[in-house]
């Protein structure tokens, strides 16, 4: 099947779509064995018809065979003559990942490239070994009592359709499908699918769900409001095939319940146009969102659509890098008024500064509403971990209950990104190495059944995602021989580190306990990558371990990655900004207070030693001579429980600040994590005060 | 040149309004006393010389990092890169903003003098095998009036 119109422009619309859809199948498959509902297996199922329909609608032949093939084993599931089991379960996992691979190759333009007829034989085995009905006779089928419903328009359409029509004007679009027509519900599809992008589509009658299903005859409303001018509109759907017929006409209510039935009317003429005057509007049993039982309790509630709009995320970029430059515009108008009012005694500049002040006020609040837009929920990472879990399980021969938790906590898209692998690293870890297999934990008196949980939550400007194991724990004695094997550290320097000393060197290059290199994990690359990623993102990570009762890492990260709070203070001549979140306290130390151990600075604090760096040194910048006559500033930073001293020749004070990476052409800079601008319009460098500490403090 | 002069590609050549296949329309600007030459195309826009904040531990040619309206670019120093003698910048010094392959780049020049359409049949590329600082940025050598033109290789003159 091939349709005139060009497809490229929908492709975008459809991938987005089958991502969601993928999702949605395999979120719900993974829950299926655990809790075979019938209204389960009807999402699912669902989930396959929708991806089939828009697959096939886009003429993505494999795509649709294997949906098509996934919605027979669906239905026998549904209607009780086949029984969710295992095998089945894992092949509607296989089928997923063969969809996501379509979509990858759909994306890169290759089409639907798969061979997926293993599958396709495999799940069309279940059904033909399922002829005779399972003795589990149990769900009716769902679908089935729709049809009986009657075909008079709502009330509850023609309230909610009213109040939405006190706020625009409603426009019907009445569609009639060529009778030789083989694909009715891929061309009601198109045509729903057009005017989602260009209006906002209110309700169909019949239902999406119904027009999905196929059932209606040939012809259908489609009720919206906004959108292109008649003509312009009609014009885009002109390009759709196998439609006899368009035709649109304003929609009222009082015109509402004199409808003529339109299957009786298709039937009888199915390419006659209909008459403009009279808007036809058979049954819609499910009236899409509005459920506006009382009339004019909320007319916000009634559009009868959702209030979301999809946005690009590349302009929600663009929009908070424009919100950046006007911060420090703003800034930077700040600093001209306080330095004229310094200079001119002038009522004009006391009006300045109340604008500015107010300005500031709604850049604040604009930048707090974008970096709202930008927020997501966590759970986009989390819907990874089960199928990880269970097919590392499996592979493992491990039993694991995976509980993830706070998978609504929010935070912004840019921390969202690259979170994903690190976590998941960890979980991975954690199956792999923490968990004991069910023979060894019933040994030790556990449970059979490992336990893993994700736990997500706020603090403060953060975000702290916990991943705890009930398995063996980390024997801190071990870690100790191997970084002494691994000739990290002599033996001396092992039995002199603390328990948590030990427990760090995990994270080091080259370090893996695992008695054995696993498929899984175990190659000694990952918990180092795992840190270093994390701390570039400014986050930290730790990890509390009990032999024998379990290991918990604690991940601490930012809420964000486009704006911090910045402790300024002047090196030189330059301004070098330090991220407030790793300051621990700023001093002024006298000169002769800094003693010196191994040609290493360091400055007591409280009992404790601190090494001591100064950043005039570390980034090659003059100092200015009269730094040191009335002593030393020392910001203290930390990373965990590490200290160290920053010394600096002066402290300007505190600033949020849009941070700006450096330019790839620049490389990687080592102390320099990005670059600001201040209010007076320069530049001021970023110092990656996580790996100082690191460095300086090893 | 004296105005804060925005030169970009709508712009019209002054010269030569015959169109030969090879003909390229380009900034022409002095650095050590000789004319130099980059495709128009590549240049986003010309700026005065504002401060630049050093970047430590970077190379040489790398001066640091300047504001161009809310972004931070880095810039470069023309004259370290191609190992001529480094003078103070002057008033008639400017950054030309260019397209490099990891974004935006500035380059410090003497002055930006004008864009020309230089005639192709004028073009002369240069011989490869040279290769000391000086030539090995070099990409071909244009003739204009009595004057001769070095038109950069970009490209090779911002690769690290």
């Amino acid at each position: 099947m091939s349709a005139e119109l060009d497809m490229s422009q929908y492709v975008d619309l459809f991938l987005q779509e089958a991502d969601e859809q993928i999702e949605i199948l395999e979120q719900e498959t993974l829950k299926l064995e655990e809790d075979p509902t019938s209204e389960r297996l009807q999402i699912i199922f669902r989930a396959a018809h929708t991806l089939k329909g828009s697959s096939r609608a886009m003429g993505f032949a494999g795509m649709a065979e294997l949906t098509h093939e996934m919605e027979n084993v669906l239905d026998q599931l549904r209607e009780g003559r086949l029984l969710v089991s295992t095998e089945i379960a894992d092949a509607l996992l296989q089928c997923q990942d063969e969809l996501r691979q379509m979509v990858v190759s759909i994306r890169e333009g290759n089409g639907d490239q798969a061979d997926c007829s293993a599958l396709v034989a495999q799940l069309q085995g279940f059904v033909n070994g399922s002829s005779a009905p399972a003795a589990a006779n149990t769900a009716p089928a769902a679908a089935s009592g729709r049809q009986e419903e009657s075909l008079s328009l709502s009330p509850e359409l023609v309230d909610s359709l009213k109040q939405a029509a006190e706020q625009a004007p409603i426009r019907q679009l009445r569609v009639t499908l060529n009778p030789e027509c083989v694909m009715k519900f891929a061309r009601a599809y198109m045509v729903t699918g057009v005017l989602t992008e260009v209006a906002e589509l209110l309700a169909t009658v019949p239902s999406v769900e119904d027009l999905e299903e196929e059932k209606f005859n040939l012809q259908f409303l489609a009720l919206f409001q906004g959108g292109p001018a008649d003509d312009e509109l009609l014009a885009q759907l002109k390009g759709i095939s196998e439609i006899d017929s368009l035709v649109l006409s304003p929609w009222s209510a009082e015109a509402a319940p004199e409808l003529t039935v339109v299957s009786n009317e298709a039937e009888a003429a199915p390419t006659a146009p209909a008459t403009p005057t009279a808007p036809a509007a058979p049954a819609a049993p499910a009236a899409p969102t509005a459920k506006a039982s009382s009339n004019d309790a909320n007319k916000q509630a009634a559009s009868v659509s959702g209030q979301t709009v999809r946005v690009d995320v590349t302009r929600l970029d663009a929009l908070m890098n424009l919100i950046g430059e006007l911060v420090i515009d703003r800034t930077r108008i700040a600093q001209i008024g306080s330095e004229l009012g310094s200079k001119f005694n002038d009522p004009n500049i006391d009006a300045l500064e109340e604008t500015v002040s107010h300005i500031a006020r709604i850049t604040s609040d604009l930048q707090d509403q974008i970096m709202k837009a930008r927020m997501m929920p966590i759970e986009t990472v989390f819907n990874r971990f089960p199928r990880v879990v269970r097919d590392l399980a499996n592979k493992l021969g491990k039993d694991v209950k995976l509980e993830l938790v706070g998978g609504e906590t929010e935070l912004d898209r840019s921390v969202i990104e690259v979170i994903g692998d690190p976590l998941l690293h960890i979980l991975r870890n954690s199956v792999d190495h923490g968990l004991e297999d069910p023979d060894t934990r019933e040994q030790v008196g556990k449970p059979r059944q490992g336990r893993v949980l994700v736990k997500a939550c706020h603090q403060d400007n953060h975000i702290v995602i916990e991943i705890s194991d009930d398995g063996r724990g980390i024997d801190a004695e071990r870690i100790r021989k191997k970084a002494v094997e691994k000739g990290l550290l002599t033996k001396d320097q092992a039995e002199r580190l603390t328990e948590r000393e030990a427990l760090q060197y995990i994270f080091s290059s080259g370090f893996s306990t695992a008695a054995e290199v696993s498929e899984v994990s175990g190659r000694g690359v990952g918990m180092d990558i795992v840190r270093s990623n994390l701390q570039r993102l400014g986050g930290l990570i730790d990890l509390e371990t009990e032999v024998g009762k379990g290991t918990r890492f604690v991940l601490r990260l930012p809420l964000t990655l486009a704006i911090i709070r910045g402790l300024l203070t002047k090196v030189g001549e330059q301004v070098i900004v330090l991220p407030l979140g790793s300051v621990v306290e700023t001093l002024l130390v006298e000169t002769e207070s800094i003693q010196s151990v191994n040609r290493n600075e360091v400055i007591v604090l409280r009992g404790q030693t601190l090494p001591l760096v100064r950043l005039n040194d570390m980034f090659a910048i003059q100092s200015r001579e009269d730094s040191t006559e009335d002593g030393q500033y020392v910001v203290v930073v930390g990373l965990a429980e590490r200290r160290i001293g920053l010394a600096v020749d002066g402290l300007v004070g505190e600033k949020e600040v849009v941070i700006k990476s450096l330019s790839r052409f620049c490389g990687e800079v080592p102390g320099i994590s990005g670059a600001t601008i201040l209010g007076d319009g320069n530049v001021a460098l970023i110092a990656d005060v996580n790996g100082i500490v690191l460095k300086e403090s090893a | 040149m004296s105005q804060d002069a925005i030169v970009g590609p709508e712009i019209e050549a002054s010269t030569s309004q015959v169109q030969h296949v090879e003909d390229r329309q380009t900034v022409v600007f002095r650095l050590s006393g000789e004319s130099y030459g980059i495709d128009i195309f590549r240049v986003n826009e010309i700026i005065r010389m504002r401060d630049i904040t050093p970047i430590p531990r970077t190379e040489a040619h790398i001066r640091g990092l300047v504001n161009l309206r809310g972004k931070t670019i880095p810039v470069v120093d023309l004259r370290v890169r191609m190992g001529l003698e480094v003078v103070e910048e002057t008033d008639s010094s400017r950054i030309i903003v260019v397209d490099a392959e990891d974004g935006q780049v500035g380059i410090i020049v003497d002055a930006v003098n004008e864009v020309v359409t230089l005639e192709g049949q004028h073009i002369e590329p240069t011989p490869s095998l040279a290769n000391d600082d000086q030539t090995e940025f070099v990409e071909a050598v244009a003739k204009r009036d009595a004057e001769l033109v070095t038109l950069l290789n970009l490209d090779r003159a911002l690769a690290a």
